[in-house]
C-alpha cells in the first residue's frame, strides 16, 4: 500500500488569526498541533499505516498545556482544495473516551494527494479553528 | 519570396506538428522512488483479503457460496422463466453483457457493471444506493425490467427445491413456512403484489423478508468468489521491486510511457487507485446523460436510497451492530455528488466495452478522448480538467490500459452453472 511521508503545516485561529505554531512530519501519521498557546492537539489514526480507501478513526487528544480539556464540542471538515472536492465520508466526534480524548469516526481518503482537514474546537463559548495540511 | 524557401518553411512546420503529436517523446530513464511506491500501491501483490462484511453472517461460507452459485445461475428465479443473474453479468464477458443498457426481461436504465472484486466496494451500484452485496443482489429480482419476479416467489423457489432447502437448512437453519397463496406478493411490486403483500400477516411477511435476504447473502457468498486475474501490468511491476528483473522485458516502451500518463500527467490513478484500480467512491465526470433520460442524480439520490432500504446495514435484516455500520452511518450527502457516479476498476477494462453507467460510450479510445477533453457536465461540475494530451499519448495511455486483461483468478467451476 502506499506508504508516503506526511508533511504538515497547522494555521490557527481563533475567532481571528493566530499564528502558525507547529510543523510537525513522520511516516507515522500522528499529528502534534499547538494553537495559539492555548490548545494542544495530538491526534492519533487508529489505522496505521495511514493508506487510503479504508474508513477507520482517528483519537484527538486535547489539552491546555497542563491539563487534559473536556467537553469540548469539535466539529471537523475535509477536502483536497486541489481538486476543488470534500471528503468521501462525514466524520464526526462521537464520544469523549477518556478526559479530553475525543473519538472521530468515520474517515477515509479515497485520492492520493494534499489534504486538508479543519477542526473547529468549542470550548467555554469560544471557537478555535485549526487547519490540517498533510499529503498523502 | 522565395518559392523554394517558402516550401521548405512550410514543410518543417508539417513536420514538426506531425513528430509533436505522433511520435513518443523518450522514456524517462528510471522511476522515482515516489513513482514507484505508488506502482507498488496498483499491483494485485497489495490486494489483501476480502473486507469482512458484518452485515452478512454468512459471506465467507462454502455452503452458502454452492447455494448462491445455483441461485446464480437459476433462471427459475424470473417472472419469465428466462433471466439469472448471470443473464447480465456473464462470466465469460468478465461478468458484464457487453451491452450499453441491461436487458433483462426488458431494457433496463443502467449499464451492468462488472461484478470482479466488486467484493472490495462499500458500495454497489453506479450511484451507491446499495450499502451491501446481498442486499444489491436482492434488487434485480424485484425490479420489472430485470428479473421481474417477487420475494415471495423466490422464497417458495427455495423452499421447494430439495437441493436448495437442504442446502439452506444447513446454513440457516430450518427454513419458515412460506404461504402457497398469494402467488406473487411484494411491497415493492405492481398494485395486485402490493395489496398481496399488505394481506399477509405481520409474520409471514418476517418470513418471507428473512429468506428473501438469506438469498441476497448466499449469492453475495458466491459473488464474493469473483476475483482479478493477475495480469501483464501486475508482473510489470512486481518486476520492478526485483533489481535482477528486466521489467523493460515485460512492458513495451508505448505502455510504460502509458503507464507514466496514467500515474502522471493524466491523472487517472485519482480516482483509479488501489490494487483493483477503482477508489469505490462517486465522482461526476461529465458524461452525457443516458439517451432518453434526464441527467442521473446519481450518488446524490443513491444515499438517500441507501439510508431508506430496510435490507441495509442498520436495518433488521443485517448481521451488523449499528455501530458496526460505519460506512452508512458517515457516509457524506451533499450536493457535490449531484452527477456522481460510482468510479468502476479498470481491471480487464478492454474486455468489458461499452462504458460509463450508460453504456454512453463505446470504445476505450472514446473513453480517453472524453477525459482529454473533459467537457462540462450537464449536472453540477465535471470533476476532471481537460488534460491536453496529444494524440501518441492518447495511444499510449490506451496500450497501458489493454495490458490490465487476465483470466481471474476465480476456479474454474463457480464460473459455470454448477453441474447439478
Amino acid at each position: 500500500m502506499l506508504r508516503r511521508s506526511l508533511r504538515l503545516v497547522i494555521s490557527s485561529t481563533v475567532l481571528s488569526l493566530l499564528p502558525v505554531i507547529a510543523v510537525v512530519g513522520s511516516e507515522n501519521p500522528d499529528f502534534e498541533l499547538e494553537a495559539g498557546n492555548e490548545f494542544y492537539l495530538h491526534l492519533h489514526s487508529q489505522l496505521q499505516p495511514l493508506v487510503i480507501n479504508q474508513i477507520h478513526s482517528w483519537h484527538l487528544e486535547l489539552s491546555n498545556g497542563t491539563e487534559a480539556v473536556q467537553g469540548a464540542s469539535i466539529d471537523l471538515i475535509g477536502g483536497m482544495p486541489e481538486h476543488d472536492h470534500g471528503l468521501p465520508t462525514q466524520p464526526k466526534v462521537t464520544a469523549e473516551i477518556r478526559p479530553g480524548v475525543y473519538l472521530i469516526e468515520g474517515i477515509r481518503f479515497h485520492m492520493p494527494g494534499a489534504w486538508q482537514m479543519l477542526f473547529s474546537i468549542e470550548v467555554n463559548g469560544q471557537t478555535t479553528n485549526v487547519t490540517l495540511d498533510f499529503h498523502l | 519570396m522565395n518559392k523554394g524557401f517558402l516550401k521548405v518553411g512550410l514543410l518543417s512546420v508539417f513536420m514538426s506538428l506531425a513528430a509533436w503529436n505522433y511520435f513518443s517523446i523518450p522514456l524517462q530513464p528510471d522511476w522515482t522512488y515516489e513513482q514507484r511506491q505508488l506502482l507498488t500501491s496498483l499491483s494485485l501483490s497489495a490486494l489483501t483479503e476480502l473486507p469482512v462484511d458484518p452485515s452478512n453472517e454468512v459471506a465467507d461460507s462454502e455452503l452458502a457460496a454452492e447455494l448462491g452459485h445455483g441461485l446464480y445461475f437459476d433462471t427459475r428465479l424470473s417472472g419469465n422463466g428466462s433471466v439469472s443473474c448471470a443473464s447480465c453479468h456473464k462470466p465469460e464477458l468478465m461478468f458484464t453483457d457487453g451491452l450499453p443498457l441491461a436487458v433483462g426481461t426488458d431494457i433496463g436504465t443502467r449499464h451492468t457493471p462488472s461484478l470482479v472484486g466488486i467484493s472490495y466496494s462499500p458500495w454497489f451500484y453506479w450511484d451507491g444506493r446499495k450499502d451491501s452485496q446481498w442486499s444489491q443482489a436482492l434488487a434485480p429480482l424485484e425490479s420489472s425490467h430485470e428479473h421481474n419476479t417477487d420475494r415471495l416467489r423466490v422464497t417458495r423457489t427455495v423452499a421447494e427445491d430439495d437441493r436448495y432447502r437442504e442446502l439452506y437448512e444447513s446454513i440457516f437453519g430450518s427454513i419458515p413456512t412460506i404461504p402457497l397463496e398469494p402467488f406473487s406478493a411484494t411491497p415493492l411490486g405492481n398494485e395486485s403484489q402490493q395489496t398481496a403483500w399488505i394481506e399477509l400477516s405481520h409474520s409471514q411477511q418476517k418470513n418471507v423478508n428473512q429468506v428473501f435476504s438469506n438469498v441476497g447473502k448466499v449469492i453475495a457468498a458466491y459473488q464474493r468468489k469473483i476475483i482479478p486475474g493477475r495480469s501483464r501490468f501486475d508482473e510489470y511491476i512486481d518486476a520492478l521491486k526485483l533489481s535482477s528483473a528486466n521489467e523493460n522485458e515485460i512492458y513495451s516502451s508505448s505502455e510504460i510511457a502509458g503507464l507514466a500518463l496514467f500515474i502522471g500527467e493524466a491523472q487517472c490513478v485519482t480516482c483509479h487507485n488501489g490494487p483493483l484500480l477503482t477508489n469505490n467512491e462517486f465522482h461526476n465526470t461529465g458524461v452525457l446523460a443516458i439517451s432518453g433520460q434526464l441527467p442521473s442524480m446519481g450518488r446524490y439520490d443513491g444515499i438517500r436510497a441507501a439510508r431508506e432500504d430496510p435490507f441495509n446495514c442498520i436495518g433488521l435484516y443485517s448481521g451488523a451492530n449499528r455501530s458496526e455500520c460505519i460506512e452508512l452511518r458517515f457516509a457524506r450527502d451533499n450536493n457535490e455528488l449531484v452527477g456522481a457516479q460510482k468510479t468502476p476498476t479498470l481491471r480487464n477494462i478492454a474486455d468489458t466495452a461499452p462504458y460509463m453507467h450508460g453504456g454512453q460510450i463505446t470504445t476505450l479510445t472514446q473513453v480517453i478522448e472524453h477525459y482529454n477533453e473533459a467537457p462540462v457536465s450537464m449536472l453540477n461540475h465535471n470533476e476532471a480538467k481537460p488534460l491536453e494530451l496529444r494524440p501518441v499519448q492518447l495511444r499510449q495511455l490506451e496500450d497501458f490500459l489493454l495490458t490490465l486483461s487476465a483470466p481471474l483468478a476465480t476456479e474454474e467451476h463457480w464460473l459455470l452453472p454448477p453441474a447439478n
